[in-house]
């Protein structure tokens, strides 16, 4: 039987995941951007943009940096000094604040109008 | 005594990076549509703030990836090597973004 | 007295080559331990079951095992606050298995040494004792109350991937003397900690806190030395 998991535990999770991918993304966003030169190149990643499946990806790109923000925000607030009855609390309020800015930004990203 | 401010930057490169991403990413995505001052916009654009950005974003990105790796390599010469790998794919994408 | 099953992981590395289950079926009173079905199962039924316990009260910890999938003292543990059904036994988790339910405390024990866990003073003893007040005391008093019993370790998710890590307990215990008015040897005991294996590895998971039997904020201490550490640090540059 695998040990409980905790509230804890399941942020801790979600930055870890949400961290590789994001470091991912960064190298990967780096790198390409690095290799676009001129007007030409610049044109051809504004067109890819407008395709939706990139759409997408930015959408999801924006729920864990959403989530690794918010998450990382409780974990330096509580390794300040906050005291341990906020943890889970502070998880709580962070995952309301994800959901929230995962809609909204899905919403205004997959072209509505807020 | 090791690790401290390495620990404390990274730290520092999130809170940075919360208040850099937020500009970042309503300059990239809604500065067409005019919704935006034009100063938060020059701001974004100066290339200090481009160079701190773009910094604390590596340094928080591979400084994470460091201690997953010090944690879940237990081969002492592995964690060498992907340590020295990281290391060097960081100090390549600042230097190739910085001299830009 | 009602049936219970206990389903307990056991391992005799003179016959099995890998873990195996086995079920047992006990009446129990729903104020009893856990610990006490283990006794009855050994008394009674199986006299191979091999356990530890000493005290029998949560003062030793020496009985620690994962319940249902929690890391907890069986001597601590009443029947009627685990969920009704088949109670689920294995040994700590993240400890080498000798022999059923009893794992190697060795490696922990280890941990803790490097946390220097005795007072370091030079200054020439005071002719009763070294004094310290009932204020000075308040502070470390959550952090005297360990036991040793290697629950927090075996559930914290950085100590099951690192086996360096010094671990929950270890990292306490650098607390208990470093904040002990008594003690002499800031500069070594933050040496001990301030490393790769040591406070940088605890992410603040908070799994240590739910399983203490002895109920302890270990986090937040953590989380002290990790600001003292800072402290200690930045003020060291100040003063050149
Ligand atoms: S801190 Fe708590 S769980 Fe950890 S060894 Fe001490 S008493 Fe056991
Ligand atoms: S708070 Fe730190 S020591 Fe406790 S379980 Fe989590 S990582 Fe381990
Ligand atoms: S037997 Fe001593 S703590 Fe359980």
């Amino acid at each position: 039987m695998r040990h409980k998991l905790y509230t804890g535990s399941f942020a801790w999770i979600i930055q870890r995941v949400s961290g590789v991918l994001l470091a991912l993304f960064l190298t990967l966003h780096l790198y390409f951007m690095k290799n676009i030169n001129g007007p030409l190149g610049y044109q051809s990643i504004a067109g890819m943009m407008k395709n939706p499946l990139i759409k997408f990806g930015e959408t999801i790109l924006l729920m864990v940096a959403a989530a690794h923000t918010l998450n990382g925000i409780r974990i330096v607030l509580l390794e300040a000094g906050a005291p341990t009855r906020f943890q889970k609390p502070l998880f709580y309020l962070a995952a309301l604040g994800i959901v929230v800015l995962s809609i909204t930004g899905a919403y205004s990203l997959l072209g509505g109008r807020i | 005594m090791k690790g401290i401010l390495t620990w404390l930057f990274q730290r520092i490169a999130g809170v940075i990076l919360i208040s850099g991403l937020a500009a970042h990413f309503t300059v990239m995505h809604f500065s067409g549509s005019g919704r935006l001052g034009g100063f938060s916009a020059e701001l974004v654009s100066t290339p200090c703030f481009n160079a701190v950005f773009l910094a604390s974003a590596i340094y928080h990105g591979f400084y994470g990836l460091w201690g997953i790796a010090v944690e879940y390599i237990q081969s002492k010469n592995l964690l060498k090597t992907v340590q020295a790998l990281l290391f060097s794919i960081s100090a390549l994408l600042l230097t190739a973004w910085l001299a830009a | 007295m009602e049936q219970y099953i206990l389903k307990i992981k056991r391992f005799d590395p003179e016959k099995d080559r890998k873990p195996r289950w086995e079920k047992f079926r006990i009446e129990m009173e729903f104020t009893d331990r856990v610990l006490d079905g283990f006794i009855k199962i050994k008394d009674a039924i199986d006299g191979s079951l091999t356990f530890r316990r000493s005290c029998a009260h949560g003062i030793c910890g020496s009985c620690a095992v994962k319940i249902n999938g929690k890391s907890g003292l069986a001597c601590q543990t009443i029947i009627k606050d685990v969920p009704p059904g088949e109670i689920v036994i294995e040994p700590l988790p993240a400890f080498p298995v000798i022999k059923d339910l009893v794992v190697d405390i060795e490696p922990f024990f280890g941990k803790n040494r490097e946390a220097m866990p005795y007072l370091i003073n030079n200054e020439p003893p005071p002719e009763l004792e070294r004094l310290q007040s009932p204020e000075e005391q308040e502070k470390i008093l959550q952090s005297i109350t360990c036991i040793m019993c290697g629950c927090c370790a075996s559930s914290c998710p950085s100590y099951w991937a690192d086996k360096e890590y010094m671990g929950p307990s270890a990292l306490l215990k650098a607390y208990r003397f470093i904040m002990d008015s008594r003690d002499r040897a800031l500069e070594e005991r933050m040496n001990s900690i301030a490393k790769p294996h040591g406070l940088w590895r605890c992410h603040s998971i908070y799994n240590c806190v739910e399983v203490c039997p002895k109920e302890i904020d270990i986090t937040s201490h953590i989380a002290k030395l990790k600001r003292l550490a800072v402290k200690k640090k930045l003020s060291g540059f100040f003063k050149g």
